[in-house]
């Protein structure tokens, strides 16, 4: 049998290797450079697995800006006229898509306002790409923490200076806060250096419970925010599984290399000719809820039977 | 060789290369056909099997959730709490993860719960979905699988609506994200690179390994394929072109009650791959047989064409003369029996050449002996001319001689008597005479009577040699007589003596005479075998003569030798000898080694005829050049044909 593949396989053998013009090269935007190491780590394998390794066929620029100077980042990264260009993040994602109409772009957590006025099926244009947040998960995330809180308890919701399409996350959030009976608050940071003032805040005015925003930024200062917060006994939900790890009581989220997969899928796939505006905007697979009970003990947090039923994993 | 240039190997191996191409090739062509045909069946088996085996797990996968949400239309779920609900939805959400929305509608169609792992949970909003598919569908059947739908376009989803147990009880309603059964898709295998996906009854795709074709919501009806299942034609296997319009095998089955068609998609050229591997098996068996054919072809076009050839070689090797060429032959067939011919007949022919030779060369013989014969006839009869001839004119000289030698001899007789006479007259008168001259007279008388005695002797000399002559001359004429051969012997010898003393004064010879005395009588012609002892000995005197060596001994001996049936003479000189190119001559007429004049050349010729042919003897010679020469004869004792007489 094996002879008869071997047979068979040789009029295939003969087809001719496409000849490749030299490495492509690939222009990443991300706000944080924890995004950008996240993104070495996460895309790079991916990419690797579909035939395109850096350094050998491709060539991967990373830009890091903050997200008021992204436009500045994105029109630096569109003059090297990358063959495609990965945003991360929603500032970023904009600011590629103001930076260029013809470059292909891979969204990662597709703009909030990009999708309102575009369909997801067939996107067009140049961009394509996955969601990462939605104002809804915002939600859920603020229901979560209703529940792991003691009732009647204010909740907070903390963003980063600068971080757009707040009101309709807001609005979500705000829902579901009423929905649980609660107030919430809604505080915002900036830098790093800013996490501490941000959770004294909302100590001081008795949150139990904040749940930190979607954003890069909530990514790169979770670990302070999370210590922050349990110094303060407040309990605090992120968006990635990875922020539990850094001390976050909870995450709701889609999996976040999953998400990379997929912008490495339409990496591969733009890089080979696919014009990207066929390519659907994908929403995740699977969104996870992780609880961190040890983490809750040390809050005096008794996590409810429904709360951990629904946890895709708890951590003893 | 041939006119159209190919040996017969050549063509041997041709015809059977061809014959058995040729039924390798039907054979080939045929089994090739029925094992396209089975390999076909089977492939459109396999794929059928694969397309039922997608099938079974896509239902299975849908079972699985109808199962699950199940746990939810127990009987008792109407009046457990509002919490223990909201669990059970919980763990229901946990349990399948395709579930992304649950829904309680209690009898009325009200919304009493909603979990969803997107949204925020709503509890009790009591929304009036009485009028909702998804709320009449369940009540109408225990399960009921709603139309696929697209979220904001995209998002493939289905909802399941199940009423609980009892009457007028609520309806549970899970809107199912149908992405999650992309999984399940990719998890058949269809072959190496084969794939399944599945589309509704109206031929818009629901599931595919390529999960961007889904949330385009394609429209897959168009490809011949769908349009077939749809239409739901007999034969759920054909060939067609894939989404990205590859050749492809194409199988499809149908979940009945969900109205979904599950395809499986194979490249052609892997579905088939078996039946390509008969092809390379029936090519590589067909080329494989060409070998052996050639092979074997070579083998038996030569078996059967070198002993055609070694025929033909020893056929022109025959034809161009050797005939003692021989074919091998090897074989026992009908070439082998040829070859067998062949060498027979080249046998035969050899034979015949060689009888043909052997009765040429005989008569070749035979003629030459008749030449011979009719030479030596020739050189009798000139010889017998010749003698004839010599005969006549000796015989005529002789005869002209004989009368004046009788005169003389008669003369010579009377003269001697006469002078007796005178003396006895002179006797009387001699009283009277002076006794001076008396003596004186007698004297002269004396003398006269001697010179006169001297005349009678040598006429009677004379007169035996024309006698001779007119012997030799009558050849053969004369008598066979008993004679004494000593004595003959001697006779002859002491004429020649004296003959060769009258010719040559002071000649001297010592004679050595060994004569046998058993010799006795013997029958033979006297006269002429006289002449063939004075020949020999008037040649040794000769012999001897002519040698002037100083010192010289001259020394003739003469040998009678009484044998039981012959008397052997032998003649030994130690004269001059007879040069080795004179020997052959010797018994030739008129050959002869003497000055012109002193010979005839017929003296031994003839006595070679009278000792071989007229007395059946023999003579022989022996020579040394410068010493010695022995004659030898030999003569039967009684003669039983005395050849060369009349």
């Amino acid at each position: 049998m094996i002879a008869r593949r071997g047979l068979l396989a040789l009029p295939l053998l003969a087809r001719p290797v496409a000849a490749q013009p030299g490495p492509r090269s690939l222009g990443a935007l991300v706000l944080t450079e924890r995004a950008a190491a996240l993104l070495r780590a996460h895309l790079l394998p991916e990419l690797a697995r579909r035939g395109w390794r850096d350094g050998q066929n491709l060539t991967l620029d990373v830009r890091t800006a903050a997200a008021l100077a992204q436009h500045r980042a994105a029109a630096a990264l569109v003059a090297s006229a990358p063959d495609l260009i990965i945003a991360v993040g929603a500032p970023a994602v904009r600011a590629a898509r103001e930076a260029t109409a013809t470059i292909p772009i891979v969204m990662h957590g597709a703009d909030a306002r990009l999708l309102a006025d575009t369909s997801m099926a067939r996107p067009g244009g140049n961009a394509t790409g996955v969601v990462a947040n939605t104002p809804q998960a915002e939600g859920k995330r603020i229901e979560i923490v209703a529940e792991l809180t003691p009732p009647g308890a204010p909740l907070a919701a903390l963003f980063h200076r600068g971080t757009d399409a707040l009101e309709a996350r807001l609005a979500a959030m705000q829902a579901a806060a009423h929905h649980a009976g609660r107030v919430l608050l809604v505080q915002e940071w900036e830098g790093p250096a800013g996490v501490a003032a941000a959770v004294a805040a909302l100590a001081a005015q008795g949150v139990r419970g904040l749940a930190l925003g979607g954003t890069p930024e909530s990514l790169r200062d979770a670990r302070a925010i999370a210590a922050a917060a349990a110094s303060a006994r407040i309990a605090t939900i992120g968006q990635w599984r990875s922020m539990v790890n850094e001390g976050c009581t909870a995450s709701h989220g889609p999996d976040f290399h999953a998400l990379y997969a997929r912008v490495a899928h339409f990496a591969a796939l733009i890089l080979r000719g696919t014009p990207p505006g066929d390519l659907p905007i994908e929403a995740p697979l699977r969104v996870e809820t992780v609880l961190d009970a040890r983490a809750a003990a040390v809050l005096g947090i008794v996590i409810p039977v429904a709360l951990l039923a629904r946890a895709d994993e708890v951590m003893e | 060789m041939t006119r159209s240039g190919l040996s017969l190997a050549q063509r041997l191996t041709l015809a059977f290369l061809g014959l058995v191409t040729a039924v390798l090739l039907v054979n080939g062509s045929i089994s090739m056909w029925f094992a396209y045909q089975e390999a076909t069946a089977a492939a459109v088996r396999v794929e059928q099997e694969k397309a039922d085996a997608a099938a079974d797990r896509v239902a299975q996968f849908v079972a699985e959730l109808e199962q699950q949400i199940g746990w939810t239309t127990r009987a008792d779920w109407s009046r457990v709490s509002v919490e223990q609900r909201r669990y059970d939805f919980i763990r229901l959400l946990r349990q399948a993860p395709a579930i992304t929305e649950l829904l309680h509608l209690d009898g009325e169609g009200r919304e009493r719960l909603r979990l969803s792992r997107l949204e925020p949970d709503v509890a009790d909003s009591g929304t009036d979905l009485s009028a909702d598919p998804r709320f009449r569908g369940g009540r109408e059947s225990r399960a009921w699988f709603g139309p696929v739908t697209f979220r904001r376009g995209s998002e493939p989803y289905m909802s399941v609506a199940m009423a609980h147990a009892g009457r007028q009880s609520g309806v549970t309603v899970a809107e199912v994200n149908l992405k999650l059964v992309w999984e399940v898709i990719t998890s058949i295998r269809v072959g190496g690179t084969g794939y399944a996906f599945v589309t509704d009854t109206a031929g818009r795709l629901i599931a595919h390994p390529d999960m961007s074709l889904v949330l385009r919501d394609t429209d897959l009806s168009a490809l011949p394929q769908v349009a077939d299942a749809m239409a739901v034609q007999e034969g759920r296997v054909r060939t067609a072109r894939s989404v990205d319009g590859r050749p492809v095998l194409s199988a499809h089955a149908r979940i009945a009650r969900l109205g979904w068609i599950v395809f499986v998609e194979q490249p052609t050229a892997e579905a088939l791959a078996p039946v390509y591997a008969a092809a390379y098996q029936t090519l590589a068996l067909l080329g494989l047989g060409v070998v052996l054919a050639l092979l074997a072809g070579v083998v038996l076009a030569r078996r059967l064409t070198d002993p055609i050839r070694a025929l033909q070689a020893g056929a022109e090797r025959l034809g161009q003369g050797d005939l003692a060429q021989r074919i091998a032959v090897v074989s026992t067939d009908e070439i082998g029996t040829l070859a067998l011919r062949f060498n027979e007949m080249a046998t035969r022919i050899q034979d015949a050449q060689e009888t043909l030779e052997a009765k040429v060369a005989d008569r070749t013989r035979e003629l030459g002996q008749s030449l011979e014969d009719l030479r030596s006839a020739q050189d009798r009869l000139v010889q017998s001319e010749k003698l004839a001839s010599l005969g006549q004119l000796t015989a005529g000289i002789a005869h002209e001689i004989k009368n004046p030698l009788n005169f003389v001899n008669n003369f010579a007789d009377l003269s001697a008597e006469l002078i007796a006479e005178l003396r006895e007259v002179t006797a009387k008168a001699g009283a009277t005479l002076d006794p001076g001259l008396g003596a004186e007279i007698e004297e002269l008388c004396q003398m006269v009577h001697d010179n006169l005695g001297k005349i009678a002797a040598h006429g009677r000399r004379a007169d035996s040699i024309v006698r001779n002559m007119l012997a030799h001359s009558r050849d053969g004429t004369s008598e066979r007589v008993t004679v004494d051969f000593n004595a003959l012997v001697e006779e002859t010898l002491n004429l020649a003596w004296h003959g060769a003393r009258a010719e040559r004064p002071g000649f001297n010879v010592t004679l050595e005479k060994r004569l046998d005395p058993t010799a006795g009588q013997l029958d033979l012609y006297p006269q002429e075998f006289t002449r063939v002892l004075l020949n020999l000995f008037g040649n040794a005197f000769h012999a001897v003569h002519q040698k002037e060596t100083p010192g010289f001994q001259p020394h003739l001996r003469v040998v009678t030798e009484a044998r039981p049936s012959s008397v052997v003479i032998q003649v030994r000189d130690n004269g001059t000898g007879i040069p080795d190119s004179v020997r052959h001559h010797i018994f030739e007429p008129f050959f002869t080694t003497k000055p012109a004049g002193q010979g005839t050349g017929l003296g031994l010729s003839l006595s070679h005829d009278i000792v071989v042919e007229q007395h059946g003897g023999e003579i022989a010679v022996m020579t040394e050049p410068g010493a010695w020469t022995e004659f030898t004869i030999t003569l039967p004792r009684h003669a039983a044909v005395a050849k060369g007489t009349t």
